[in-house]
């Protein structure tokens, strides 16, 4: 038995246990501009699956998309505002997954308004978001808070074809938030480490129209941390608690 | 010699992106590392594993808030691991079920025969785990980088968020407790973490 290092069996179930929940995890710092609970703390970080994150393993669950990526990706670096050409359309293509990354600090803005903020700590730091396509449509604009915000953009059209969400006894849907929206019942990562479902009605918070409102909310809720529990798709039996907000 | 250890910012950045081998690669490199340091302060290998396994869990949990210092994830590592150890019960309860589920290579040996079969490496020197552990939190955090794993002052101040000033006052200061720790011999013995949890 060697002392020095971590048992071997025991390192390698922890490594699969990581690897899974990296995968299994929203790309970090993306923020939709869809108001959810900690919608300024950390917005969709811990829903599994759903919108720009199917490209990370999640292709079986119920209401994710199919995910295949066509034609060879284009890539550079920008400085400020810039409509980044995507090169010659192939065949098929839906979406446009856009990778970007900082290069300085600043506030960088996928075209649908989905925008992700780095300080001088976080260069390198990295999203993506797979946008839809129009008709045609071989560009897509990357805006930038400042016209001196240098970032990294790597591009790659895909096919995206939609699954069905799943539904359980009660007649309420399982599975990922796709372009239809969210299910009833949203796939998570519990803090104990399984997976499981949420109420989408348990994470979403009160109806905000402006940033007053906004503003009174992050107040009210300050210093708090709201758990909401994790079930099997059953909608019933309780498996875990989901860390939906931290303020 | 940067093409021998290119750092982790590439591999960290694909990890936040939702890039569980990248993650898996990290887990590789530091693994050793993370856990040479929690049986240093364990001195028993399940509460070394456990405090390892909740390290490398809260770098993932904790990554909007990790620092890489000189292109590292260790230091953060090394910090988390410390307060991990700390505070063994606290910190891995969030993640017990999953502990609970990760194999274990059965028949664990007895803490003290563990000892007695030590090579004398700092790594299962107890009386060295004792007198860190007496140490304030922050001074055991500059040692445990400065002394221990070799950073240089300006690195651990960074992922302590100290100043540069202040780190050195400390360190100064812990060096000499720590001289003085392992001086007296006749000190009792401080519990370890899981005599702690059974006490």
């Amino acid at each position: 038995m060697n002392l020095d290092q971590m048992d071997k069996t025991f390192s390698q179930g922890l490594r699969a246990a990581l690897v899974e929940q990296v995968n299994t995890s929203s790309p970090a710092k993306v923020r939709r501009h869809r108001w959810w609970i900690g919608a300024g703390a950390f917005a969709g970080v811990g829903l599994v699956g759903g919108v720009g994150a199917a490209t990370a393993g999640f292709f079986t669950e119920p209401g994710a998309d199919i995910v295949t990526e066509l034609g060879a990706p284009v890539a550079g670096a920008y400085t400020g505002t810039q409509t980044i050409e995507l090169g010659t359309r192939p065949e098929g293509s839906t979406h446009v997954v856009v990778r970007l990354t900082c290069l300085s600090a600043g506030t960088i803005y996928w075209e649908d308004g989905a925008n992700m903020t780095c300080t001088a700590n976080d260069e390198r730091s990295q999203a993506y978001m797979s946008l839809p396509l129009d008709a045609g449509q071989t560009t897509t604009e990357v805006r930038a808070s400042d016209p001196g915000v240098r970032y990294e953009v790597k591009a790659n059209y895909e096919n995206r074809t939609p699954t069905e969400w799943a539904i359980n006894e009660n007649g309420d849907t399982y599975g990922t938030p796709n372009d239809q929206g969210e299910p009833d019942l949203i796939k998570v990562f519990a803090t104990n480490g399984k997976l499981g479902y949420a109420y989408s009605k348990d994470l979403q918070g009160p109806e905000i129209n402006n940033p007053e409102e906004a503003l009174e909310y992050m107040e009210s809720v300050k210093g708090t941390t709201l758990m909401v529990p994790v079930y099997e798709s059953d909608g019933e039996t309780v498996i875990g608690e989901f860390e939906a907000g931290s303020w | 010699m940067g093409t021998m250890n290119p750092g982790d910012g590439d591999l960290w950045s694909r990890s936040l992106t939702g890039d569980g081998d990248a993650f898996g690669v990290l887990f590789d490199r530091h693994r050793d590392r993370v856990y040479r340091h929690a049986y240093r302060l364990a001195q028993n290998r399940p509460d070394a594993e456990d405090t390892s396994a909740a390290a490398f869990l809260e770098l993932w949990r904790q990554r909007r808030k990790v620092n890489l210092v000189q292109g590292s994830v260790l230091p953060w590592l090394l910090v988390t691991t410390t307060n991990c150890a700390l505070n063994l019960q606290r910190a891995t309860r969030r993640y017990d079920a999953l502990l609970k589920k990760l194999p274990r290579t059965p028949d664990v040996a007895d803490p003290a025969d563990i000892y007695l079969q030590g090579s004398g490496l700092d790594a299962v020197d107890e009386r060295l785990a004792d007198a860190l552990r007496a140490l304030k939190p922050v001074d055991l955090q500059l040692i445990t980088l400065v002394a221990l794993e070799g950073y240089d002052i300006s690195a651990a101040a960074a992922v302590l968020e100290l100043s540069a000033g202040t780190a050195k006052t400390r360190l100064h200061r812990a060096r000499h407790k720590l001289r003085a720790e392992l001086d007296d011999m006749n000190e009792p013995r401080l519990l370890t973490l899981s005599e702690e949890r059974l006490s």
